[in-house]
């Protein structure tokens, strides 16, 4: 497959249009992202003929554009946070609003949401550099660049309400979804209920978010977010007029099919619902699985799955999945892979089958957040309900911090796995139950040995396998190693080899692990926690520890935005010099250490791989 | 069938008998661990400091790794040079996965007096050749040799089957088809030269390896030129200049790892003549081998209970089972392959080698592998079995056996004397592979049979002259007979002298013929055309 931009494809009303036309549907379901909240496409449906299934062009308008949004909120006598929602864009005036805002202010995208194009600026000095990379991520996001300022509200909630209207003037809402928990301005769990929100703060969090519908005239399904500060105050941030992302917590505490509500709606039946005979049961919580590096600011990561497990579906959860084994994940779209959502009695239950679901998901090959969302929802605060926008700023250095796992059982597994593993047969030898291919280090009256290196963490080990007695060409009797990692001897017999699965006795004790392997990439899951590390092959191949210094390379796979050193200047620290976009995010590449640049290799607009050199710098 | 074993691991003969031949299984392990240190520590330290790897390191990272090792011959030599000690004749040899493919290697051991060839050493290497012609395996020979051992010039140089053999095996081999690949990591001097040369692509490793038909020293003495050994012959000019040899390493491994690409892009596919069978395991554990066998030789042990620790799933279809019972016959299968086994169970009788003599034409005709275990005192002697003609019946059985084209595979795991020792496929009626378990015994007759000859001899002559033969006089004179044939039919002196192909521990038997077997079929099996059998 090839792949393309978005704006060649996803992005491309028309021809959706066209090949519905053709197809004779009906309707068009935008789903979350691309045109879902755009207007001219829900206008071009309109005037196709064709059922948008979503609010009215004149309510995606009302409340794309965000300071257009907060003026009819603040009309409506809907709370909002101090800010400048107007039409003049300078710096120099901008500059000025946000100092009458107060520093920590937020720039966001007029148009924007899902936090692209979005920058929060502590000082002053800051300021036109930042808005310079929003006005040109929300440029590319969104094809406007007009941004918008505003109070940044410290450590609140992200608490938001589901509404629904029809088309006969009823608006109902089902209850809130916390979506504190964030990382890079996305959300990363969601739950709902929200904890600690009192009946009548839901009821006056709710009536207010059908107000705002109902001010707008929307119809379908929408979300109101606020942020609701440590006294329970709440100020309206922005209004999604789509289905969102986390839309599942709300369906498995209601019991309800959003999307099959939205069909009814566009159909153009009334709600089948009043307010008050709605109820919500138990505690749902969804995490997002994410393609990225969490060891590394959450940036993005790209690879191939190699492997995939996923938990047992039942009543208590739900997986919506878009990956299978073998898929590549690119650079191309969002990297959310999968999301997980468990439903529950109480919140504590909830989280107790996240985490047993989390032990059995693994996704092998990319980079991604499984783990980190298992560390996160074991940590005290998150169980004890203490959340909030900036929680994982908060523990990131709990988040981050390595397991200390006894290293040497997967050293164990890994070893073994590739002496099991080694011998083979050339391709289409009709001997295919040679002896020869027993991994058994057979010598005649003589020990056999061998030693595998491993890089594991940042270090490099080395694993000495000694053969103790051989299979005796049954291929059924166990087969003994004593392997030997620094100091420590340890006495192996293997049990069984299955597929991805190793079951060996160390010592005394039954170790139990599932191995992938990828060239020289191994992936070891050990009690439901994956450990990466790489075979180094000792004898064949020197391996050379790449020099960091003097280069630059691209972190990730994506596009060079702008380019703000040229050859012959002198950099000092942390200057920004090159900034990318990957995954419809901006990153900045820092110096790492003053000098003077050599050679800059690329310009805006190229395209550049993992690890490409960007600039070299003396 | 399944044989059912009568044997009972808890008597005190099986005890008795473990211990005796765990003692001899120890011998040999010792023998053969003090072998593999080759010319000492204090060689291989040296060698390491050189950057070179000792020889058996080579070979483990030439091979696919943890793949078996069959290793030939490693008591080559041993005892055989009175002064000098020659540990494996000074060359490891074997076979061995390289690339997935089974080749055989080998591979001089420079710590021993520098690799030279002794008499033995090239016997051991040219074994090692027809081991790889008959089963069609790519040769890989690491070369590190000073070429022959001076001194014995004489025993290396001239015969049919001395050093030339070498490089006519090399040019045959490639006739064939099967790859010569030589990789010089050291000396490779004068008639060595040809190694590399006749090989069809060579690898040297660069300030390591030389090779030249004379040496610095041959060329100060002939022409005056002074050249150091770099200069005359090292990789830099014979991978960039002569184009003597083709590929530049820069160390061991590295020559090694350019080894196993090559071995890589051979795309002989490995074509069975067969069905083969899932493998299964022999129903009774092979450590009970060593209680089977009696510590006295002259009792007498029945072999199906060695053939029930050795075949797959301990089945064997006898052939002519209520005929000629002291030759057991059968149909089994070997780690899935089919194979016919003939064992001695007694001595042999005009009708047992009547059985033998059919049941290996039926597997001729069949294209079954032969395996051949034996124990053999002999033919019966006596009037009636000459008059019955036991003669005619034992040439029969070796026509069978020396035309029979199957691959043939043989183990002593006795006695192998006199006649027995050819209808039983011995060395001279090219099985594939031999080898000798530590309690065999190997000679024209026993020891006690030859004393006892001789005495009757003495015993004679003095009888002709009026005179007898004390008790005293007749130990005496067998005394130094026995200890003659103990030592002259032992299995370390006939593996010293390269008439079998290595002692092994009767619990590896299983193993080491289903590799022997896999490394067999790499070639066609023939045709067998017999001879004509004396009726």
């Amino acid at each position: 497959m090839r792949f393309i931009l978005s704006v060649d494809s996803y992005l491309c009303g028309d021809k959706i249009i066209a090949i519905a036309k053709k197809t004779g549907a009906e309707a068009i379901h935008p789903g979350y992202g691309f045109l879902s909240e755009n207007a001219g496409f829900a206008a071009a449906c309109e005037k196709a003929k064709i059922i948008f299934i979503g609010p009215t062009p004149a309510a995606i308008l009302a409340m794309g554009s965000k300071s257009q949004a907060k003026e009819i909120m603040t009309k409506a006598k809907v709370p909002c946070t101090p800010g400048y929602h107007g039409e003049r864009q300078d710096i120099d005036f901008l500059l000025q609003e946000a100092k009458k805002i107060g520093f920590p202010v937020l720039i966001k995208a007029a148009m924007g949401g899902g936090g692209k194009g979005m920058r929060r600026v502590d000082e002053a000095k800051h300021f036109k550099e930042a808005l310079e990379s929003a006005q040109r991520e929300a440029l590319s996001s969104f094809g406007d660049k007009r941004v918008l300022l505003e109070k940044y509200v410290l450590h609140p909630r992200h608490i938001e309400i589901q509404v629904m209207a029809d088309n006969h003037n009823n608006a109902i809402y089902l209850f809130e979804r916390d979506c504190s928990i964030q990382r890079r301005h996305q959300k990363i769990i969601e739950e709902a209920p929200g904890l600690g929100i009192s009946n009548n703060l839901r009821r006056k969090m709710g009536e207010t978010a059908v107000t705002a519908a109902k001010t707008i005239g929307y119809r379908g399904a929408g979300t109101i977010e606020f942020l609701l500060d440590s006294n329970n105050q709440f100020y309206f941030m922005e209004m999604n007029t789509r289905l969102q992302v986390e839309h599942p917590v709300t369906e498995m505490i209601t019991g309800f099919d959003l999307v099959a509500w939205q069909l009814r709606i566009a159909y153009g039946e009334p709600l089948a619902y009043q307010q008050k005979n709605l109820k919500w049961h138990g505690h749902a919580i969804e995490v997002r699985l994410y393609a990225e590096d969490t060891q590394n600011d959450f940036l993005p990561a790209t690879g191939t799955i190699h492997y995939l497990s996923s938990p047992t579906i039942n009543k208590h959860i739900r997986i919506d999945s878009g990956i299978q084994e073998k898929d590549n994940i690119n650079s191309y779209y969002d990297p959310m892979m999968a999301k997980l959502i468990v439903h529950a009695e109480t919140r504590l239950d909830a989280i107790t089958e996240l985490k047993n679901a989390l032990q059995e998901l693994h996704v092998i090959g990319v980079k991604n957040n499984r783990a980190f969302l298992q560390k996160l929802i074991a940590l005290d605060d998150f169980i004890d309900g203490k959340i909030n926008t900036s929680f994982i700023e908060e523990h990131a250095i709990v988040l981050k911090a390595v397991m200390n796992t006894d290293r040497d059982p997967i050293l164990c597994a890994a070893a073994l796995y590739l002496i099991l593993d080694s011998s083979q047969n050339t391709a289409g030898s009709e001997d295919v139950f040679s002896p020869w291919t027993e991994p058994d280090g057979f010598r005649l009256q003589l020990p056999y040995q061998r030693c595998l290196h491993f890089k594991y963490g940042d270090e490099n080990y080395a694993v000495t396998v000694m053969y103790r007695g051989y299979s005796g060409g049954s291929r059924t009797a166990p087969t003994a190693y004593t392997l030997q990692i620094k100091d420590k001897a340890y006495s192996i017999n293997i049990h069984e080899k299955t597929g991805p699965s190793l079951r060996f006795a160390m010592n005394d004790s039954i170790q139990t692990m599932q191995i992938i392997q990828y060239y020289q990439q191994l992936w070891i899951i050990c009690d439901g926690i994956e450990y990466a590390l790489q075979s180094i092959e000792s004898l064949h191949t020197d391996y050379v520890e790449h020099e960091q210094r003097g280069h630059l390379t691209a972190p990730m796979p994506g596009a060079i935005v702008a380019v703000h050193v040229k050859a012959g200047d002198t950099v000092q620290k942390d200057d920004c010099l090159v900034v990318m976009e990957a995954m419809k995010m901006e990153h900045s590449i820092y110096a790492p250490q003053a000098g003077i640049v050599r050679e800059v290799f690329y310009t805006a607009g190229d395209r550049v791989d993992e690890g490409a050199e960007l600039l070299a710098f003396d | 069938m399944i044989i059912t074993s009568k044997l009972n691991p808890r008597s005190a003969d099986f005890k008795q008998n473990s211990l005796a031949m765990q003692a001899l299984v120890d011998d040999l392990q010792d023998k053969i661990q003090t072998i593999a240190l080759g010319g000492g520590a204090a060689a291989l330290e040296k060698m390491r400091t050189k950057g070179k790897l000792p020889v058996r390191e080579r070979i483990d990272a030439l091979l696919d790794p943890g793949s078996p090792f069959l290793e030939l011959s490693a008591l080559a030599a041993y005892g055989v040079y009175d002064e000098i000690d020659v540990p494996a004749a000074g060359i490891v040899t074997g076979i061995g996965l390289v690339s997935g493919h089974e080749c055989m290697i080998i591979a001089n051991d420079p710590s021993v007096k520098g690799g030279t060839y002794f008499p033995l050493t090239v016997k051991k290497h040219l074994r090692a050749q027809e081991i790889a012609e008959q089963n069609h395996l790519p040769c890989i020979y690491l070369v590190d040799s000073g070429g022959a051992f001076l001194p014995l010039q004489e025993e290396v140089f001239p015969d049919k089957l001395h050093f030339g053999r070498i490089f006519y095996n090399q040019a045959r081999m490639s006739a064939l088809g099967i790859p010569q690949i030589a990789v010089v990591m050291g000396s490779c001097t004068a008639g060595g030269a040809y190694v590399p040369a006749m090989a069809d692509e060579s690898i040297m490793v660069k300030n390591q390896a030389t090779i030249f038909l004379a040496g610095p020293p041959l060329v100060k003495a002939a022409t005056g030129e002074i050249v150091t050994a770099e200069e005359l012959g090292g990789a830099d000019v014979h991978c960039k200049i002569s184009g003597v040899a083709d590929h530049y390493a820069n160390d061991d491994p590295h020559a090694l790892q350019i080894a196993r690409s090559i071995v890589q892009h051979y795309p002989k596919i490995k074509k069975l003549p067969f069905t083969v069978q899932a493998p299964k395991a022999p129903r009774y554990a092979s450590e009970e081998l060593y209680g089977l066998i009696p510590s006295d030789k002259k009792k007498p042990f029945d072999v199906r209970e060695v053939i029930a620790r050795i075949v797959d799933d301990s089945a064997l279809d006898e052939f002519k089972q209520l005929y000629g019972a002291t030759l057991i016959c059968g149909f089994a299968h070997l780690n899935g392959y089919p194979v016919g086994i003939v064992a001695n169970n007694g001595i042999l009788f005009g009708e047992s080698a009547d059985k033998g003599t059919q049941f290996i034409q039926i597997c001729c005709q069949r294209k079954i592998p032969l395996i051949f275990l034996q124990n053999i005192n002999g033919f019966m002697v006596g009037k009636k079995y000459e008059t019955q003609g036991i003669a005619k019946a034992g040439a029969k059985m070796v026509t069978a056996v020396s035309c029979a084209a199957v691959p043939k595979f043989t183990v002593i795991i006795g006695g192998s004397f006199g006649a027995g020792n050819y209808g039983m496929c011995g060395r001279a009626f090219n099985p594939r592979f031999l080898w000798m378990w530590p309690n065999a015994r190997i000679s024209v007759m026993g020891g006690e049979q030859a004393a006892n000859v001789l005495a009757q001899v003495k015993r004679d002559q003095l009888e002709a002259k009026g005179m007898s033969l004390s008790d005293e006089e007749e130990s005496a004179l067998k005394k130094p007979i026995v200890e003659q044939y103990e030592t002259t039919g032992h299995p370390y002196y006939a593996s010293a002298r390269l008439w079998d192909d290595g002692v092994i521990d009767p619990k590896d038997t299983r193993r080491v013929l289903a590799l022997a077997l896999s490394a067999a079929l790499n070639a066609p099996l023939e045709d067998t055309h017999f001879g004509v059998f004396r009726m």
